[in-house]
């Protein structure tokens, strides 16, 4: 996975047209909706991996990255070097790293209960030992 | 919290653990059910029933634990729950106690495990040890006027069974709903289709089997197991009257139902039909077994079914399939009842868009190539939509599968499912579970397509509604039109041309090549101004970048761009192809093809028989070369817009679509 993502890591991104496009989308609203968790339980019935040597680490993103080419090309670095799979657990709404092959989960909720059991369920259903917030 | 915890570790016990749960929870309990860290090697379906309420947590003080399997405890059990019973508030033991010495030697063990002074339930040995109780199941949503008569365990190949089913499925005023034996399920599938609703046992919640059924007729002799004994306890409470003629050793108020299949449609047709209030009353005076009183009173709850505190709204859950059309379908029908405010599950690459268009939205999670289950995500998706629905609720779904996660939350909090299917399904394709699955909505919404030939009808029955195609119609103004070009004309360089790529999210097919064949074929042309649409998650490819007039560009609103281009080309996705000819564009189709996709090829064919739009296999460039000439020197697009605002289209379904979900007909 780690070669597919280093293979891809490319400084190019597509021009955001939102700006120009939206006013004349007619189901814009004119409040964005907010993303939303309820208090979700741990996930405790996993059967693991398919491949019992995977191992995977957490990358809790609190912000989207302002070159996402570079953390890419740095995460995509430690999940070589170290033959892990990378999972972003991103609060922004896209992590930017998708495009490169990142495997994103959102981490949402309304308040910090809500919040910290969505990363709970997220960390048991990836069974994280490792969580990095950047 | 009501702890549930098992003093066994058999992957059986735990099963049954679930269908405890559920009806706890449907007398305003949160129950949940402690884990002990076992690992076991559960059914599919067991997990499905486990994921709402699964918990790692230790009880605390405040917390209750109702300890099942009491007579069985053992030194092995003892040492594993030490931990989660040490500081619980209470304990309630449950358990076949048939002598005093038995109750006081297990209230003796538990001393040893937990602070607090146990309490002790018996319950008879032939109920497994387990609390049997019933639960007032209220009435589950219909799909029409016939009375629903669930027929328990029927057999394959018993005549008797099969005369029954037969003489219900042609009722005019009845409809047979099949609940059997996983392994002879198939059998009644393949005989009546997907006309006949069919569950098996581990499917479906006694709560929610009792809520369907207007009355139940058991054609086994025996109705033992907990799910069998909180069905028919279930039944009791609300109301609904069991017949039966084989069962043996059966409490006095089941009735008696004659054997051959038309005797027993003229007792039902006499006895029953009508007299739902009289039913119910006679019912509710049925002396109660004493073990239902005692386990409420401990629990200090009553049988009557507590109202869900959270709101029962309407729930839109799209699939992600190859692109974002099935979100951007329910978006465009959501829009028509934003009184309801509707709220959004999805996957994370449409919520931004979803979050745009005003909607709330719970994120998914997606599958995972590296999880040895499949359906792991599924597990944590079901556990989410438990969480933010509520019973009564309404679940709108759109896609071409449909989920366990979907099926078990509709069936659990027993909300009206509802199904926007469009069709266009490929010849060949398995699509014999999605049709099993169509039982559990009460109304399947097909958007049709916009020429006849490409609708086709996969089931039947009153609760198929066919409506015109769900579709986003813009509305350009000249002068908008003309501000929208002027601006990209001043971000990019003048052009005389626009035109606008949007080939696919590439799940079904890498689309590079074209792309990168398109940019160079574009590249030498003078005035054009190229711009490829890609989704803020795509990569973009880097061969693009070296064209000069060609422009990869990201947007949320695809279709205002679309609509000011002189050349669109475009996959041929539900989405894409109608925006294409309801808003006028000239269009060069380019199918993506793939067996869990819609029939593209087929849906662009009908627009170019028609003279409404191009098509070009994707590896045919000389043709697309020419396509793209055509379009752009002789004017051909300025034809394809005039055909397209002669030919009469139907009437777009988008505010049908919000009716029908809204309870209209």
């Amino acid at each position: 996975m780690s070669n597919s993502i280093l293979a891809a890591i490319s400084p190019l991104v597509a021009d955001d047209l939102d700006t120009l496009l939206e006013n004349d989308d007619n189901r814009r609203a004119a409040r964005m909706g907010k993303a939303i968790m309820p208090e979700v339980l741990p996930h405790l019935l996993t059967a693991g991996y398919r491949n019992e040597q995977t191992v995977c680490i957490g990358v809790h993103l609190k912000e989207a990255p302002e070159f996402p080419s570079r953390l890419a090309l740095k995460l995509a670095t430690v999940s070589a070097q170290n033959n892990v799979e990378v999972i972003i657990l991103s609060e922004p709404e896209y992590s930017r790293l998708e495009p490169y092959g990142f495997r994103t989960e959102r981490v949402c909720g309304a308040t910090k209960v809500e919040k910290e059991a969505c990363l709970k369920q997220l960390s048991s259903f990836w069974m994280l030992q490792v969580v990095l917030t950047v | 919290m009501l702890l549930i915890v098992s003093t066994s570790d058999e992957k059986s016990d735990f099963e049954v653990l679930a269908v405890v749960a559920d009806q706890l929870q449907a007398i305003g309990l949160e129950p949940r059910i402690a884990m002990c860290g076992a690992v076991l090697e559960l059914s599919r379906n067991a997990q499905f029933d486990l994921a709402p309420f699964m918990a790692d947590e230790l009880a605390g003080p405040e917390d209750t634990v109702l300890l099942i399997g009491s007579n069985k405890i053992t030194d092995a059990a003892s040492i594993r729950l030490r931990a989660p019973l040490r500081h619980a508030g209470r304990v309630i033991a449950i358990g076949s106690f048939e002598t005093i010495q038995s109750r006081i030697s297990v209230r003796a063990a538990l001393s040893y495990l937990t602070k607090s002074r146990p309490e002790v339930l018996s319950v008879p040995d032939d109920q497994g040890a387990l609390p049997v109780f019933g639960v007032d199941c209220g009435k589950g949503m219909r799909r029409g006027s016939r009375k629903a008569v669930i027929i328990h365990d029927p057999e394959p190949g018993n005549p008797e069974d099969k005369a029954l089913i037969d003489a219900l499925f042609w009722s005019e005023t009845l409809e047979p709903v099949i609940l059997c034996h996983s392994a002879v399920k198939s059998e009644f599938t393949k005989n009546y289709g997907p006309a006949l609703r069919c569950y098996h046992h581990y499917e479906i919640m006694p709560r929610h089997v009792t809520s369907l059924a207007d009355m139940v007729i058991m054609r086994g002799e025996k109705a033992n197991g907990y799910r069998n004994m909180a069905l028919i306890a279930n039944c009791l409470e609300s109301g609904v009257p069991v017949m039966a003629n084989r069962l043996k050793h059966s409490p006095n108020w089941i009735m008696r139902l004659p054997n051959s299949a038309d005797a027993a449609l003229r007792m039902i047709d006499r006895d029953l039909l009508g007299n739902e209030e009289m039913i119910r009353e006679e019912l509710a005076a049925v002396k109660r077994p004493e073990l239902d009183a005692g386990l409420l009173a401990l629990l200090g709850q009553t049988r009557k079914v507590k109202k869900d505190t959270k709101r029962a709204g309407i729930i839109y859950m799209p699939t992600n399939g190859v692109g974002l059309g099935h979100a951007q379908r329910c978006s465009l029908v959501a829009a028509q009842m934003r009184e309801q405010k509707p709220v959004f599950a999805a996957f994370p690459s449409c919520m931004r868009m979803l979050q745009g268009y005003g909607f709330d939205v719970m994120p998914l999670v997606s599958r995972s190539p590296h999880h040895g289950q499949e359906h792991d995500n599924d597990m944590i998706n079901r556990a989410r939509l438990d969480a933010l629905s509520a019973d009564g609720g309404t679940l709108v779904f759109d896609g071409g599968y449909v989920f366990d996660s979907i099926l078990r939350v509709i069936s659990d909090r027993r909300m009206n499912g509802i199904w926007i299917r469009r069709g266009m399904w490929q010849a060949g394709q398995d699509n014999s579970i999605a049709l099993d699955r169509e039982k559990i909505f009460s109304k399947v919404i097909v958007p049709n397509e916009a020429f006849d030939e490409l609708n086709e009808s996969y089931s039947e029955g009153a609760h198929i509604h066919n409506i015109g195609p769900i579709v986003q119609q813009t509305n350009i103004t000249p002068a908008k039109h003309t501000h929208l070009r002027n601006c990209l004309a001043a971000k990019y360089g003048e052009f005389d041309k626009l035109v606008v790529t949007m080939l696919g999210g590439g799940v079904a097919a890498d689309r590079s090549i074209q792309m990168s064949v398109l940019a160079n074929m574009l590249e030498e042309r003078r005035g054009v101004l190229h711009l490829v649409v890609t989704w803020p998650t795509a990569l973009v490819p880097p061969t693009l970048a070296a064209c000069s007039n060609t422009h990869v560009v990201r947007t949320h609103h695809a279709s205002v761009l679309a609509s000011i281009a002189d050349l669109y080309i475009s996959a041929v996705g539900y989405n894409s192809f109608h925006e294409a000819m309801y808003n006028r564009l000239p269009t060069i189709f380019m199918a993506q093809m793939n067996s869990f996709m819609d029939d593209q090829h087929k849906r662009a064919s009908a627009a170019v028989k028609r003279g409404l739009a191009d098509m070009v296999d994707p590896e045919d460039y000389s043709h697309l070369l020419g396509q793209i000439s055509l379009h752009l020197d002789s004017g051909y697009g300025s034809d394809i817009r005039m055909a397209l605002a002669e030919i009469n289209l139907p009437q777009p379904g988008n505010a049908d679509a919000a009716r029908l979900i809204l309870g209209g007909k």
